[in-house]
This record gives C-alpha cells, structure tokens and sequence, in this order.
C-alpha cells in the first residue's frame, strides 16, 4: 500500500522537476517517442458457477504500467500509438461475507496497446481519443463452493486521453474511460512520462 | 489606460503582491496576496483582483469589440463603474451548486445546493491600505444530511461569519491579520470537499481565530499561523496550534512549498506535514500538487497516520475556458487496514463574463482496498458563482 502512495508522489517529482519553457511549433509536424509509467484501475467481471447456476461478479483491477509512446504531432492534431505491460492486481467479493466469493490481491499481467488521435487545445495541452485493446493473464482459483473464471482476457475500451506537456522532456497523462461498454466499467489511467 | 497605470504604480507602491485562484500561476501570480484582502487566498477580492478577473480572466466572447480591459477594469467595482469613496469596498458573492448522484441509475437523485451566499466589507483605514478591517456575513443553509432528522440533530438555516480579521502591513514584507480566517497550510483550493481540505479539517466553515503573520522575501513566502480555534464552539472542542508555511519560488511560474500544522482540542491532536507545488506551464495552464501526511491522535485511543496527495490541472481552451481535470488520493492509515480512496473530477471551468463563474464536471469516486470490491460513486456538477 506504501508503494502505491510512494508511485503517487512520483508524480509531484515529475511536477516539481519540469521547468518553465515555451514550446512554439516551429516545423509543421514533429515525432515523439518516450517511456510512460502509469497507475491504471479498471473493472473486470468474473463468472460464477455455483450448483449448476451462472452468475456474475464485479472485480476492481488495479496495477502501475510501463508503455512506449510514440505519436506525430501537426499544427493542431495529431496520432500516435502507445503499448505496453501493466503488473496488475484484481479484488471481488467481499471479505466480510462467508458464504460468497471474495478473493484479493489476485495477481495478473496484462498487455495493452492503443491508437490515440488527439486535437491540441493549446500548444502544450492535447485532448484526444484513445482506443484500445487489454489482454490479460487473470485467472480466478475456484473454491469448494463456486467455480470462478474471468468472463473474458481480451477487452476492448476507450479512452479520453489527456496529455499536459510540462517541458520538452516530462509529460504528464491522465485518462478516464469505459472498458467494458456493456457494464459501464470505468478505467482510469494516470501517470507521467519521459521523451527523448 | 490611465486607471491602468495608477493601478500599477498603486500596487508597485504597496508593494502587494496579487492572485485568484493558484491555478493562475500560469499567468505570473504566483502569490494570493496580490489578488486577495487574505494574503494567503480566498475571501474577498482587492480593487487590483477584481480588475484582473474583469480583463485577464473573464471571457470576452459575448462583449462587443469596443469593450478593452481598461473598460473591463473600471466596472470591476462593486457598483460598475461608480467610484466608491477610498476608504470602502463592499462585496456580495453567491455559489450554488446542482449535483446529481449516480447518473442513469435506479438511485439516481439530484439537489440544489447554496454553498455561498455572502456579503463582505472591506474598510481602509488609510489610503496606503496599511489597516484594514476584512468581514463577511454569509447565509449558511441547514446541512443536507441533518435537513430531513429530528430531535437534537435538526437545526435551523443561520447566519454565518466566515472571516473578519483587523490586516496590518507593519512593514513592506510583513502583514500581520489578527482575527477569524481560514488556516494556512497548503493549495487553498476553492474545492472545500477535496481530500487536501476536507480530510484535513479545512473545510469550508472550519475557519479559526488566530493571528497571521505574512513575510514576503525577495523569491520566498513564510506564514505564521498561531490559532485559537472558533470561538462560537465549545470550548473543549476548539483545536488551538499552530500553522507554518514556506514557498519559494524556483522559476518565473514555477513556486513549491511546504506546510506543517498541530493543533489539540480536548480529545484529539492534529499532525499534519505536506509540500506542494504550483506550476505554470504554456500560457494559461497550470498543474497544482500537494502531497502530505496526518497524524490523528485522539486522547483516549491509538494514532492513526494517513496521507493525502492533491493534483489539479487546468489545461487552457480560450479566454474565460479551461478545462479543469482533479485527482485526489486519501488513505486513512497509509496501509491496507483501510482503503484507498481515489476521486477524479473533470469538466469545465469557465469564466463567461465578469464577476460569474460556471462549472460543470463528472466526478467519478473509486475505493480500493484489500476488503473487498466497492461499486464506484457517480456525480454530474454543475455549479454557478456570481459576485458583485
């Protein structure tokens, strides 16, 4: 849990390390490249199977992500692609009841690659859609009670895709968006990043 | 243009420094001094501050072109353009929010709110503006959760004083306020429900007697804030301490600080630490920080040490836009024990003319932690803020 407060004042460094710089467009596109890391938090649904009934369960998945940037900026848009593996955790159920199916800190990889195309609002502030695709590695142990499994490992969502660039190297990105459309699961992606 | 000049040459001579909100750090205010009666933020604005939200920060979309920020400027009063006499500045302002709780649900439930609705009065006793005494007079509604109990919970709408404080400059980098105002310690974020203000017991009618002591270096801020609690609470309930405040400034829009504060009442002690920074980046947008720790340690039970961490952006759509995007973290012990509580607010902030303000944004609430899954919590906001 002190990590994930720790990885969170990461980003204060990132605020207080940028410097103050004007970043006018002086050629009509230019290419970026860098490393983003991220905290990201994102719904998953489990299947239960419990005396031959089916049923399904929410879990919070929640991981820090490291991802390789690359996009193309122009006068006023742009595009680029991201990929990456997020180290992730899932919870459901909960702990205080006896009878139903909680399992924490269920441990999974997960792959993520995604198209951004974004409009500059202003030369250092870039809002943009995102989709993408997740395939994961979760899987959930089955108990004496219920049989458990994940209701899918390739996920598709959609981004809102913020990106602040504090100076010529530091980039700050903050995300929300849907994962899974059908239950309305939100994802949040939040991180800074590094450009060459 | 010549109000323009005398303003500057004023405030040159005064040497005040000025601000609105922190998220204007873009802009070069980097200090609330500038800007506010309040040297560390919020409260009433001074002529200067008006003038700037009138001509640098309200939108100028629905004004016919013949109308230049001078223009802007000299109606910024509380009466328009009419000159009060020297020694008065009256000011009204009014916040209401309407939220509506987890949209598209069967639950699904919306409210009006009156945050605000303040009248303040601002006296010089001098035309240098070394004394000045500050006070507001605000209406104060009967608390939702308490609206529809019974018995001892239910009280009445009544009136309330959030500020008034005697300001003395004693001398060109010292200010002296002496008085009720809010504690300095961190980003004063006008969002009083942000973990950085509610978790911490800065909320919004949590102001405290006290005296502010306000020392402007050359690139440095140090404020002194020893308080002793409201007096209109009981007496074993007022937390008494003492604040500590300093920020220096790194770069022209770039300024980072930390903050302590310790404070007891009759049952519980207070410890809180934090740093933060504001930046300006780009013209117009800003990233504010602040991340920190609490010590609640009540008299009779074991402490608990929490952390909080605070990020708001405001990215630059147009004069008068921004887009407003806040993300808080709040744990109440900093380990697994208890949840993490993450909350994310994102819409617009907009100033469509001068002396208003309108926001709308979704705020998504998400709690994390080894107990089990939480269903997230959904708002839609939209509040208006007029001020004369």
């Amino acid at each position: 849990m002190k990590k994930k407060f720790f990885f969170l004042i990461l980003i204060l460094f990132f605020n207080s390390q940028a410097q103050s710089q004007q970043n006018k467009i002086k050629k009509n596109s230019f290419v970026r490249k860098g490393i983003l890391l991220d905290y990201n938090s994102w719904n998953e649904n489990v299947i239960l199977e419990s005396n031959n009934t089916k049923t399904t369960q929410k879990a919070l998945a929640y991981g820090t992500g490291i991802s390789f940037d690359w996009s193309e900026t122009k006068a006023r848009t742009g595009y680029g692609f991201n990929l990456g593996l997020i180290s992730s955790f899932a919870v459901t159920g909960q702990s205080s009841t006896t009878d139903g199916y909680f399992v924490k800190r269920n441990s999974f990889l997960a792959f993520r690659g995604s198209f951004r195309y974004f409009q500059r609002i202003n030369p250092r502030f870039e809002l943009g859609a995102a989709p993408y695709i997740l395939l994961n590695q979760l899987k959930w142990k089955s108990t004496e009670s219920y049989t458990a499994k994940a209701s899918s490992n390739i996920v598709f969502g959609f981004l809102l895709d913020n990106r602040y660039r504090l100076n010529r190297n530091w980039e700050l990105i903050q995300a929300l968006g849907l994962t899974n459309v059908k239950n309305s699961s939100i994802t949040w992606r939040v991180g800074g990043g590094y450009y060459f | 243009m010549k109000f323009s000049i005398v303003l500057i040459i004023f405030i040159k001579l005064i040497s005040i420094n000025v601000s609105g909100y922190a998220g204007f750090v873009s802009y070069g205010y980097k200090s609330c001094v500038f800007c506010h009666y309040n040297s560390q933020g919020g409260g009433a604005l001074n002529d200067y501050g008006r003038a700037v939200f009138a001509s640098e920060f309200a939108s100028t979309l629905f004004l016919d072109k013949e109308t230049t920020a001078e223009k802007l400027s000299e109606s910024s009063g509380f009466l328009g353009s009419y000159e009060l006499p020297w020694f008065i500045r009256p000011g009204a302002k009014y916040r209401g929010l309407w939220m509506l709780n987890e949209p598209g649900s069967k639950a699904s439930n919306s409210k009006y709110i009156t945050m605000q609705a303040d009248v303040s009065l601002a006296v010089h006793f001098d035309q240098d503006s070394k004394f000045l005494f500050i006070g507001s007079l605000g209406y104060l509604p009967t608390p939702l959760a308490v609206r529809n109990s019974s018995g001892a919970l239910q009280k009445p709408s009544q009136w309330i004083s959030r500020e008034h404080y005697f300001r003395w400059q004693a001398l060109k980098e010292l200010i002296v306020s002496v008085g009720l105002m809010d504690k300095t310690y961190g980003v004063r974020t006008v969002d009083h429900t942000a973990y950085n203000r509610s978790k911490l017991g800065f909320g919004q009618n949590d102001q405290t007697y006290g005296v502010q002591a306000h020392y402007s270096g050359s690139d440095w801020e140090l404020t002194l804030h020893p308080f002793i609690g409201h007096l209109k609470q009981e007496s074993q309930l007022r937390h008494q301490g003492v604040s500590l405040m300093y920020e220096k400034d790194l770069e022209d829009k770039i300024r980072v600080g930390g903050s302590v504060l310790q404070s007891q009442n009759k049952f519980i002690q207070w410890v809180r630490a934090g740093a933060h920074s504001k930046l300006g980046y780009g013209e117009g947008n800003s990233l504010l920080s602040e991340v920190g720790i609490l010590q609640n340690k009540p008299k009779s039970a074991t402490s608990q040490n929490g952390g909080y961490l605070f990020l708001e952006n405001l990215g630059f759509i147009s004069q008068g836009y921004y887009l407003l995007s806040q993300l808080e973290y709040f744990n109440q012990t900093l380990s697994s024990k208890t949840p993490d509580q993450f909350r994310w607010s994102f819409g617009l902030l907009s100033f469509p003319a001068p002396k208003s303000e309108f926001r709308a944004s979704i705020i998504n609430s998400r709690t994390q932690g080894d107990s089990g899954f939480t269903e997230d919590q959904w708002q839609l906001q939209t509040q208006i803020h007029l001020s004369l």
